[in-house]
């Protein structure tokens, strides 16, 4: 149903896993081993072990329990609390420019995995704020903007730090698209297109959609690109909508073409529960949780993810500064599980990712966070990050 | 020959000055509850409290789970008793006698109010247009209705200094207020709490921003050294003046004395001493407005040469520390530094001035090196605290965030301790560090018999995410209640649609 670009060796490598981690349980002499002891796992896995142990071996989790045993004794991490390295369901970290093409408004083969800078501060930042995985989505100017991709923020080699190079499609159902262009002005500008108002946004998206599922010989070629796709459900759709209308339009037009969007932004999406509960979707929430009002003017209330949890629709939290969000969402109402669930498990859940991260799993790629007190408190220190059982934050704790 | 000249001036100035002073009078009545940090004002403090009787101020009995009194060890299962809005006595095994209302708070923690060192939001517009007017004061803009106060007091805010934006070269003077209060001379705690000067250039270069500044207070410093020298060269006068009239007989001598008394009264204009002034400031009714600025601008340049008031000086820039310390030892006055959060790069030159710093709200950041591009990440806490610097924070409380968190003292806290801050530490700095600064630690900044009872009842833990504060009281008064704060409850529960 869904269809993830995985290489090959996201394949084989869990099950090599799998493999190293039956010999690990067995008699790991491995030099590469590392043993994590922590006072709590939060495994995001169905429970915290307290205290627990996390074997890593060959950059995977290869043993998760109560008390882990091994000779010759491995290095010795000694933490509070670990849990999963975050993921980002919505970031544009390592972008290159405005992260959107401003050619045409109709670019849903324009791949975000190509224009990303590896070496960008962004991913120092998230991976620094414990975002040890990031889905990168194109900017919003665009009706149909193009592939998303996922990515590990940490590693020498882009190609290793792939995870999935083509995501999902982003349409942008807000205003955003409309922002940029004019209807009057000196003809010789490109901006002088549709859309240049919020319905304009709305017709071209059902305009491309209908191309879609109803190429004309003269476009043949439409039936096999990304909207196609989306049509088929081979892949994800991602479409970014904040206000209450502009999640309701989303879930119309889903509705009309037999897709099911995962709703990303959703600042208004406790004013529509009721219709996304019914539409089958999904929200990653990232509602700017600094102003009274978000962009667009939706209204905020802190209570949303509640509000989500309550009404049973799978969502998970994003956005810039994930560990702030995720203790804030703490203090507006989720349980401190649920908060860390919501930016690990949950995460990696909607996004189809939950094979190898947003777990402490046998099996599941060593992103591991430790802190010295409760995650979700803010005088806890984030006091190492590993990626892929390499310490790529606070060697020196790590080490 | 140019003192000479600049005489006239001078003295006209100071004429306008005294009339200044006498249409500020009658506020400065209203404002006297709250002006003890004045020490001239005292002997009219009686007055003040027969004029403006504060609204029924019950005796109060607080029951805490425990108190976090700052000064001295945690209380558990403490008592706080509260007397006409002082804090009366703090214990563990005090009897709250019967006469007095009991606030409950068993399960709850309870803390000195946060004092809040630097906040323009108080005010209706932080900055001015003219970027020189130390003639005007933050208590004529302030509005006690507005959002910011509102959410001082859901915070846990008691005490906030108001200070002129950091966009005008000379600000206007600041001031320490309650922060709550329906009317401003009901809030003040200091009237005139400190000039705002910043060294942020708005127009033109830095060159010509400093240039500019230092011609004004040139000025005053110069008018200053003409006054002592009109006042040297009068008594020298006076002197050769009493040597003639040794010389002379009785019945001239009489004569002489009523000059003398006569002569005494001109270099007394510069002084506060109001008396005198009201009549010669009747006479200068007519006078143009800008002349008239111009004569207070010089004057409150001229008290904080003299060491009546002191500035906070805002620094845009790490360069701004250096310029700050040089301009406040070559003028002589106290400054009190407001640092950009890129000012860690000068925490030698704060540690070795030794002064209390106000921090940015921005207390964690990224840079690039502009040369190699090696990004830095930047705790400036950190930073400050391993060069030896003391510190207090700030918040965004009332303006727009960068976060929803640096919206908040506790969370201010919170992230330093996060980085390595002793944990009391931290809460001193929140409240009576502060007090210290703004020079209000008389009577705010810990729990303590004495002070003034502004207190805050946290839910638990100050510190933990998840704790709100319950109630605040203000010199004895709740002046917020979490379970009648509708706004509140709008934001955390089920939105009506």
């Amino acid at each position: 149903m869904k269809r993830d670009f995985k290489f090959i060796g996201r394949i084989v490598r869990p099950i090599v896993a799998v493999i190293a981690c039956f010999m690990a349980s067995h008699a790991v002499t491995s030099a590469e081993s590392v043993l994590i002891e922590a006072e709590y796992v939060h495994t995001m896995n169905g429970k915290t072990l307290s205290p627990g142990m996390v074997l890593i071996t060959d950059g995977k989790i290869a043993q998760v329990a109560d008390a882990i045993a091994v000779s010759p004794k491995p290095k010795v991490i000694k933490v509070h609390s670990v849990m999963p390295g975050m993921v980002n369901a919505q970031s544009t970290a390592g972008l290159v420019g405005s992260g959107g093409e401003a050619s045409r408004e109709v670019t849903p083969e324009f791949d975000t995995f190509g224009m990303i800078d590896f070496d960008s501060r962004d991913f120092r930042e998230a991976v620094d704020g414990g975002e040890t995985t990031v889905h990168i989505m194109p900017s919003t100017d665009n009706v149909i903007a193009g592939w998303t991709c996922v990515l590990k923020t940490a590693g020498s080699d882009p190609e290793a730090r792939s995870v999935v190079q083509r995501k999902g499609v982003a349409l942008s159902m807000c205003s955003d698209p409309a922002g940029r262009n004019r209807s009057r002005s000196r003809p010789d500008s490109i901006y002088v297109r549709q859309p240049t108002n919020r319905m304009g946004v709305v017709w071209i998206m059902r305009n491309q959609l209908q191309r879609a599922k109803y190429p004309s010989q003269g476009e043949a070629g439409s039936a096999t690109g990304p909207l196609a796709e989306v049509l088929a459900e081979k892949t994800h759709a991602f479409g970014v909508s904040r206000t209450g209308f502009d999640i309701q339009t989303m879930l119309t037009i889903a509705e009309e073409f037999d897709f099911k969007p995962i709703i990303v932004g959703g600042h208004e999406a406790y004013d529509v529960l009721d219709e996304l509960s019914q539409a089958g979707s999904s929200v990653i929430y990232s509602a700017v949780q600094a102003s009274v009002n978000g962009s667009e003017g939706s209204e905020l209330f802190w209570s949303t993810p509640t509000r989500l949890r309550e009404s049973e629709i799978p969502f998970c939290i994003a956005g810039d500064g994930l560990l702030e969000r995720m203790r804030l969402a703490v203090r507006f109402g989720l349980t401190a599980d649920e908060a860390m669930s919501s930016v690990t498990a949950d995460a990696a859940n909607l996004l189809g990712i939950s094979d190898s991260v947003g777990k402490i799993a046998v099996g599941c790629d060593a992103d591991l966070i430790g802190f010295s007190g409760p995650p979700t408190e803010m005088t806890s220190a984030l006091q190492w990050v590993m990626v892929g059982g390499e310490p790529v934050v606070g060697q020196e704790v790590a080490k | 020959m140019i003192s000479s000249d600049s005489k006239p001036t001078f003295k006209y100035l100071s004429v306008a000055s005294e009339r200044f002073q006498q249409d500020e009078a009658p506020n400065m009545f209203f404002g006297l509850k709250f002006s003890f940090a004045r020490g001239w004002l005292l002997p009219v403090l009686c007055v003040a409290a027969a004029v403006c009787p504060t609204s029924a101020e019950a005796q109060v009995g607080v029951k805490a789970g425990l108190v976090v009194p700052i000064v001295g060890e945690p209380i558990e299962n403490g008592v706080i008793l509260i007397r006409d809005g002082k804090i009366e006595a703090v214990g563990k095994d005090l009897k709250i006698p019967v006469d007095y209302k009991v606030v409950q708070a068993e399960d709850g923690v309870v803390m000195p109010g946060i004092v809040d060192p630097h906040s323009s939001a108080g005010m209706s517009q932080a900055n001015e247009q003219n970027s020189n007017v130390p003639f005007l004061s933050v208590v004529d803009s302030i509005d006690p209705s507005s959002p910011y106060f509102e959410q001082c007091r859901r915070n846990g805010v008691t005490t906030s200094a108001v200070v002129p934006g950091n966009s005008t070269m000379i600000g206007g003077r600041s001031a320490v207020l309650k922060t709550a209060g329906g009317y401003v001379n009901d809030m003040l705690l200091v009237r005139d709490a400190g000039l705002k000067i910043s060294l942020r250039p708005i127009r033109g270069s830095r060159m010509s921003h400093l240039a500019r500044l230092r011609r004004e207070l040139d000025v005053a410093k110069r008018s200053i050294e003409e006054e002592l020298a009109a006042e040297k060269k009068k008594e020298d006068e006076e002197k050769a003046a009493e040597k003639k009239a040794s010389e002379k007989s009785k019945d001239d001598e009489k004569k002489d004395a009523d000059k003398k008394d006569d002569g005494k009264k001109e270099p007394a204009k510069g002084d506060d001493s109001k008396d005198d002034k009201k009549e010669e400031g009747d006479e200068k009714k007519g006078d143009d407005k800008p002349e008239e600025e111009e004569a207070e601008s010089l004057r409150q340049l001229k008290r904080l040469l003299r060491g009546e008031q002191e500035a906070f000086v805002y620094c845009d820039a790490p360069m701004d520390v250096a310029q700050a310390l040089t301009l406040s030892r070559q003028y002589g006055f106290q400054a009190k530094l407001v640092v950009d959060a890129d000012c860690y790069k000068a925490a030698k030159l704060m540690a070795d001035a030794d002064t209390t710093v106000i921090l940015d709200p921005n207390l964690v950041f990224w840079e690039s090196d502009p040369r190699t591009r090696e990004d830095k990440k930047v705790v400036v806490t950190k930073v400050l605290d391993d060069a030896g610097v003391e510190f207090v924070f700030q918040a965004n409380l009332g303006s727009s965030p960068q976060s929803i968190g640096s919206g908040y003292f506790w969370f201010q806290a919170a992230t330093a301790i996060s980085y390595g801050m002793d944990r009391n530490e931290a809460l001193e700095r929140l409240t009576l560090t502060p007090a210290k600064l703004l020079g209000v630690d008389e009577f705010v900044g810990s729990i303590e018999a004495g002070k003034d009872a502004d207190l805050v009842i946290y839910s638990g833990d100050p510190l933990k995410i998840d704790t709100w504060v319950l109630k605040t009281m203000v010199a004895g008064e709740v002046v917020y209640d979490r379970d009648k704060d509708d706004k509140l409850k709008r934001l955390l529960e089920e939105p009506q649609s």
